[in-house]
C-alpha cells in the first residue's frame, strides 16, 4: 500500500531530505499514517524529522569544515615553498618550453598536482586528528574519497579559473608570490575546502555505515 | 563512577521504554509508550536521533527485522540495551536518588 497525493510528496521528503534516508523512521511514519493517524500529524512528523536530520548533520560536518576552510588557507605557503624547490622550478621551466598544447596541459597538470597533494595530505591529518577513523575506514573507501577529492578539485578550479578570467584576472600568475594577496586567496581557498570536505564526508559516511551494519549484526 | 557515561532526561526514558518493551521496542511502539507516559505527543524523528546517539555511545544495539505492507515494504529497526547500556541506567539512578534526598516537600505532600 503506497501513500498519495501529499502524503506521497511527504514520504519523498521524507526520504530524501533526511540526509542519509532512514528507512526504519519512513517505514514507522507510513505504519503509523497508515493506521489512521492524520495527514497534518503525518507532515508534522516529516517535517520535524527533516529539520532535526539538518540540525543533526550540521554539527557532525561542522569540524570538518572548519578544519577545511582552515588548512586551505595554509595553501600559499604550502605552494610557495613548492616553487621555491630549486628542482621543481626547473622542471616547470622545462614543461613550458614544449609546444603547445602539451606545455598548456603540463602547466596545468603542474598546477593541480600541488593543490591535489596538499588537500590529500590535509585529509590524512584529519583522519589521523579523528582517532579510530582511519582504522574502520576500508580500501575502497580512502581510494573513493581520494578520487572524489581529486574530481571536485579539478571541476571547482575550472569554475574559479573560467570565473577569474571573465572577471579579467590572469591565472597564469598563479605561481607569484603576490598571487595570494586578499580576493585571490579567498577565491583559492573555495576549491580545496570544497576538494578536502568532499574527502572527509565521503569518508565520515563509510565509518557511519560500517558503524550501523556493526550493530545490526550485533543485534 | 568516572567510567560511567550519565543520561540526559530523554535518552533515560528511551532507555528505560525499551526495557518495559522488552522484544518489541522499535519505532512505533517506542514512540507510543513515551507519549503515553509523558502525557504528551513525541516527534519520531527526535526518537531517532536520540537512539543513534545511543547507539554510537554503545548503550544500545539494533537489528533489522521483518518488512510489511503496511510500512510500505520496509523493514523494523528493533532496539535492544547493552550491557554497557544497563550500567550507565544504574549509575544515573544512583547519583539522581541521592540529589533527589535533599528535595524539600511540597504544600500538597504534607498535607
Amino acid at each position: 500500500m503506497k501513500p498519495t497525493g501529499s502524503a506521497a510528496l511527504a514520504t519523498w521528503m521524507l526520504k530524501h531530505l533526511t540526509f542519509g534516508g532512514n528507512e526504519a523512521l519512513v517505514g514507522d511514519l507510513l505504519e503509523e499514517f497508515l493506521g489512521g493517524r492524520s495527514l497534518r500529524w503525518y507532515w508534522r512528523q516529516v517535517l520535524c524529522a527533516i529539520g532535526i536530520g539538518a540540525c543533526s548533520k550540521s554539527r557532525d560536518y561542522a569540524f570538518p569544515l572548519l578544519f577545511s576552510a582552515a588548512w586551505s588557507m595554509l595553501y600559499p605557503t604550502w605552494r610557495l615553498s613548492i616553487v621555491r624547490i630549486w628542482s621543481s622550478q626547473t622542471l616547470f621551466e622545462r614543461w613550458t618550453s614544449i609546444d603547445w598544447p602539451y606545455s598548456t596541459a603540463l602547466h596545468g597538470i603542474s598546477q593541480i598536482i600541488p593543490a591535489a597533494a596538499f588537500v590529500w595530505l590535509g585529509f590524512f591529518i584529519f583522519l589521523t586528528l579523528r582517532t579510530g577513523m582511519a582504522h574502520e575506514l576500508s580500501r575502497l573507501r580512502l581510494f573513493g574519497s581520494l578520487s572524489i577529492s581529486l574530481n571536485v578539485l579539478l571541476v571547482t578550479t575550472i569554475g574559479l579559473w573560467m570565473h577569474l578570467r571573465s572577471s579579467g584576472m590572469n591565472v597564469g600568475y598563479v605561481a607569484q608570490e603576490n598571487f595570494y594577496s586578499g580576493s585571490h586567496l579567498i577565491a583559492i581557498g573555495i576549491p580545496l575546502t570544497l576538494s578536502l570536505l568532499s574527502a572527509i564526508s565521503f569518508a565520515l559516511s563509510g565509518t557511519r555505515r560500517r558503524r550501523h551494519g556493526t550493530a545490526s549484526v550485533a543485534g | 563512577m568516572g567510567e560511567h557515561t550519565y543520561l540526559g532526561e530523554f535518552e533515560l526514558m528511551i532507555l528505560l521504554t525499551i526495557l518495559r518493551l522488552g522484544d518489541d521496542a522499535y519505532g512505533v511502539p517506542l514512540s507510543r509508550e513515551l507519549a503515553k507516559q509523558r502525557g504528551k505527543e513525541v516527534a519520531v524523528g527526535s526518537v531517532y536521533a536520540a537512539l543513534d546517539r545511543l547507539e554510537t555511545k554503545g548503550l544500545i544495539a539494533s537489528s533489522l527485522g521483518e518488512s510489511t505492507p503496511e510500512r510500505g515494504g520496509r523493514a523494523k529497526r528493533y532496539f535492544r540495551m547493552t550491557e554497557q547500556g544497563l550500567r550507565s541506567v544504574h549509575a544515573t539512578r544512583k547519583v539522581l536518588s541521592r540529589l533527589w534526598q535533599s528535595l524539600p516537600s511540597t504544600d500538597e505532600e504534607l498535607a
